[in-house]
């Protein structure tokens, strides 16, 4: 087995009294797509925003990439190949789609001062993100504005903005969240076309899609990890069940 | 962000020909032809002050609707352009081809320093911080005691072009200002459309999301302060040749605040609303301003009108028409 993409140790995160994060370790693995779940208050958002660098752990390592790092910020940990994907959807609203994925473009590369040749006007550039569009089903919203788009279909902006930068990690934080039964059917079969490609910790709340898509699942329940496993496993584990899947069937 | 957007289907010539800048500077020029025909050096004079503040407002325009940079203190690099003339020509420079480059480096230097500092902050502090570090260096003009002190003083001569006094008449001053107007709608058009352009735009929509895609914009906003105070430096450097006097009332932040009044009025989407926004308030305040000293009040009405009336549903209404 590969060195983990990411690896979390030992990760502790207080707000005051409140331990929200206590003692957290987990790694994904590379080609590997681990759903984080946990019923409300569990504290994943605080672990999602520590991991994409917005939060500093109290203490604990995370490590990404075979680097350490703990001390760097978000904008440092993406150029590292963190790709992230928001909660609540988070582009460019008053951009068009095809802009949006150019900002994403320009962002990662190694230009983004060239302050004379209009940007959308380079065919490479224009291509680039025209192609990014469409491996998402965007093609023919190119010149939308983002803010016209519906909730779906950002989602898939988002994503076609995270693909496009390469990313070595997709931290997907609730991808499903809103989103209607036949988008969010078309975004699970997105995700899948993208397994094994691109390793993901997904967030996520909506257990279908969760159980098509994980290889492992780790439960967080009250900010610690309560188990880690294989979905088969994680099903039929008791603690796993009464707190967080209740009595009723897990799907 | 409508000047990003190419229009394919237009033909390059056509485009050019409506570009901001082209229609700008040939309406300030048909309006010195009218000014310079009937003989008037009023209408000259007019045409000169409203284009180099119009040059002011485009400056801070691109801050405030480009980089998202509410500056409070846009006063102070366009004193800093006219002190910069007073200060070269009790030296004996006085020539623009000089003056005009260190005018607008000592402008951006200074917002630069002072960028560095006030980048660290956002919204409220951000505006506050700008207007206490242009109070700063009011303070600071109103001591230089050897260049009039409170008052102000004189410039020693307008400055030279080329060696030559071109700019003697206010119609030869006008012609400059236009002319640098144009080059400055241009220059700055190209650069919001361009990759930095883009980053920048992205970086005042939406901050979070840029750093998420790897991309700190601090290094373009300290750029885009020092080409914003720049080219209001170069304004000032106009201003003082205008006027022939420079005094520390020119970074007062009531200048701040009226260039504000500019861009706000023309509206922040587009860099020609400024002018627009310039041209309004200089007209109103020669107009109104004979009959009553209180014009400004009906300027604050037709303020309070604009921003009310830029309901969602007014600027849907114009964008098909006007954007």
């Amino acid at each position: 087995m590969s060195a983990p993409v990411l690896a979390l140790d030992n990760i502790e995160k207080s707000f005051g009294a409140l331990r929200v994060t206590q003692g957290v370790s987990l790694d994904v693995r590379p080609g590997e797509v681990h759903a984080l779940i946990g019923p409300n208050g569990a504290g994943k958002t605080t672990l999602v925003a520590q991991i994409a660098g917005a939060l500093r752990p109290d203490s604990g390592r995370i490590r990404f990439r075979d680097r350490d790092v703990t001390g760097l910020g978000v904008a440092a940990r993406a150029r590292l190949g963190l790709g992230r994907v928001f909660q609540l959807s988070n582009v460019v609203g008053t951009f068009t789609a095809l802009e949006n994925v150019a900002v994403a473009i320009v962002a990662a590369g190694d230009r983004p001062f060239g302050p004379w040749q209009p940007a959308l006007r380079d065919p490479a550039l224009g291509d680039e993100a025209a192609a990014a569009l469409a491996r998402v089903g965007l093609a023919d919203r190119a010149e939308t504005r983002a803010s016209d788009l519906s909730h779906g279909e950002r989602r898939a902006l988002e994503l076609a903005m995270s693909l496009v930068q390469d990313p070595k990690l997709l931290l997907l934080d609730e991808p499903m969240a809103g989103t209607g039964r036949a988008e969010g059917e078309r975004l699970t079969e997105l995700l899948l076309s993208l397994k094994g490609r691109v390793p993901m910790l997904l967030v996520e709340h909506d257990m279908g899609t969760v159980f098509r898509l994980a290889d492992r699942i780790t439960v967080l329940i009250y900010g610690s990890v309560a188990v880690t496993g294989a979905p088969d496993a994680v099903r039929a584990d008791p603690v796993v069940r009464k707190a967080y899947l209740g009595e009723e069937e897990a799907v | 962000m409508a000047q990003s957007v190419p229009t394919p289907r237009r033909a390059a010539g056509v485009r050019l020909a409506l570009h901001p800048a082209v229609v700008g500077v040939l309406g300030f020029a048909a309006a010195l032809a009218i000014a310079h025909a009937g003989g008037s050096v009023y209408g000259a004079t007019l045409v000169a002050r409203t284009a180099l503040l119009a040059l002011a407002a485009v400056s801070l325009s691109f801050l405030i609707g480009q980089a998202g940079l509410v500056s409070f203190g846009h006063a102070a690099p366009l004193g800093i352009g006219a002190y910069v003339v007073l200060i070269a020509g009790e030296y004996g420079v006085t020539e623009m081809l000089v003056v005009l480059p260190l005018g607008f480096a000592a402008a951006a230097l200074f917002s630069v320093a002072t960028g560095a500092v006030a980048l660290r902050t956002r919204g409220v502090y951000f505006i506050m911080i700008t207007l206490a570090f242009a109070q700063m260096i009011y303070y600071v003009a109103a001591s230089l005691s050897a260049f009039g002190g409170d008052d102000g003083m004189a410039i020693a001569a307008r400055s030279t072009l080329f060696g030559l006094r071109l700019l003697k008449s206010d119609t030869g001053l006008a012609m400059l200002a236009v002319a640098l107007l144009g080059l400055a709608l241009f220059g700055l058009d190209r650069l919001i459309a361009s990759r930095y352009g883009l980053m920048l735009r992205a970086g005042r929509a939406n901050e979070a999301k840029l750093q998420a895609l790897g991309l700190d914009p601090y290094r373009h906003r300290l750029i885009a302060l020092a080409i914003g105070g720049g080219l209001a430096g170069v304004a000032g450097v106009l201003l003082a040749n205008q006027v022939e006097y420079v005094s520390p009332a020119t970074m007062n932040w009531h200048v701040s605040g009226e260039l504000i009044v500019m861009v706000v009025l023309g509206g922040t989407g587009r860099l020609a609303g400024a002018v627009l926004g310039a041209v309004a308030v200089t007209l109103l305040d020669e107009t109104l301003g004979h009959f009553t000293e209180h014009w400004k009040l009906g300027l604050g009405l037709v303020i309070v009108a604009v921003v009310l009336l830029r309901g969602a549903d007014l600027k849907a209404l114009l964008r098909g028409g006007a954007a």
